[in-house]
């Protein structure tokens, strides 16, 4: 009998995107585009991903080595108490996104809690309207610039107040020095990331929103999907987490932060 | 045998020698390369991953670090800037240290195997 990974207390598991736990919430609008592969082809600003791909007959097994040695990044995520996003209204999903990786990924390294501002990646990318844009464009703007603690830059306010020489130098402090870009619609490459704890930033055209993957999941029956954390707060699915079924898990645009600058809690 | 043994022994007094890094509370370290990950197998990788020893780490009031070799740490304190300078045959390399005594070496295979080199 193949291994089921643990599901936590009333974390949903989306196999279809018909589920009712993918309607966006009420006053939320699409946040995703399509990325443009002119402006961002892959493997351009971000380096293509070049890692073997880990067989799909080792997940199991390597799923059920994760969960008994508590070393998912959601049990990291719990230990420290790390809220998840809420882009509250705005179109910054794909801004959310990645930065929930960056601060999983310094939670993971010992830098502890830090909430970073999406809206100081997103607003002045897009001149300071709520617009959508997509992932891998907000991780080239965060590995350039970096990005502000929302304790200087409220996160979801889109105002050019915050724009200031001070706040454009902490954000110098959350810069994303490695990553990886993924191919388009290759769950493979994912999986592989989420068996080496790498967070991923993926956008699904069908849901037309951009989400942090987390952890690889076994559905029993060599079926396999991933732990997402979503953008809509701490009341979506359990503590803002869900389960995707494979079909729909695979990616229409994927970028994977893996070391960002060891910089202690600012001040 | 017997130089397994005198081996073993020595290497047990390595790890309760001088602290390789100068801190005033209980430290441990982890360096690695992320971008070869891929290449340990899933019981280090797990190790390194754990929540487990973090835990330990926290309930003993310490500090920790899980640094890619490559990280930039400019900005980070002395201790985390010294660990990547201790010298190390390979990755992925252990630090751990609290005033008076520590070790450093590679990271042990699995999560047991780790626990019991920090709780020393």
């Amino acid at each position: 009998m193949s291994f089921k990974s643990e599901i936590y207390n009333g974390e949903p598991i989306i196999l279809t995107g018909k589920e009712k736990t993918c309607k966006r919430p009420q006053g939320m609008r699409s946040g995703l585009e399509q990325r443009n592969f002119k402006q961002d082809p892959f493997g351009g600003f971000a380096k293509g991903f070049d890692m073997p791909i880990i067989p799909r007959d080792e997940w199991g097994e390597r799923i059920e080595e994760i969960e008994k040695t508590k070393s998912r990044l959601s049990d990291l995520s719990y230990q420290a108490n790390l809220r998840c996003q809420d882009q509250n209204g705005t179109n910054y999903c794909w801004a959310n996104a990645p930065v929930y990786c960056v601060q999983i990924l310094r939670l993971a390294s010992g830098l502890g809690v830090e909430y970073l501002s999406p809206a100081s990646v997103a607003a002045p990318m897009k001149g300071y309207k709520n617009k959508g844009g997509y992932g891998t464009q907000a991780l080239k703007y965060i590995a350039e610039n970096g990005i502000v603690p929302t304790k200087h830059w409220p996160c979801n306010a889109i105002s050019k107040k915050y724009y200031t020489e001070e706040n454009l130098e902490s954000a110098k402090n959350y810069i994303v020095t490695e990553w990886y870009d993924l191919a388009a619609e290759n769950f493979e490459q994912l999986m592989t990331c989420m068996l080496l704890r790498i967070p991923t930033v993926v956008g699904y055209y069908w849901w037309r929103h951009q989400v942090s993957a987390i952890d690889p999941i076994s559905l029993g029956d060599e079926k396999y999907g991933i732990r997402i954390r979503n953008s809509w707060g701490m009341n979506y699915g359990k503590d803002g987490y869900a389960i995707l079924g494979e079909k729909i898990a695979t990616p229409d645009d994927a970028v994977a932060p893996r070391v960002a600058i060891s910089y202690p809690n600012s001040p | 045998m017997a130089i397994i043994l005198l081996a073993l022994l020595f290497s047990a007094n390595l790890n309760s020698d001088a602290p390789p890094i100068s801190v005033d509370k209980y430290t441990v370290v982890i360096i690695e390369e992320t971008e070869t990950r891929h290449h340990l197998p899933k019981s280090q990788l797990s190790a390194i991953n754990s929540s487990v020893w973090r835990d330990y780490v926290k309930e003993n009031n310490g500090q920790w670090r899980v640094l890619d070799q490559h990280a930039d740490t400019s900005e980070d304190y002395d201790w985390v800037k010294q660990s990547l300078e201790v010298k190390r045959n390979g990755l992925p390399w252990l630090i751990f240290a609290n005033k008076e005594r520590g070790g450093s070496m590679p990271l042990p295979e699995n999560l047991e195997l780790l626990m019991s080199e920090i709780k020393q």
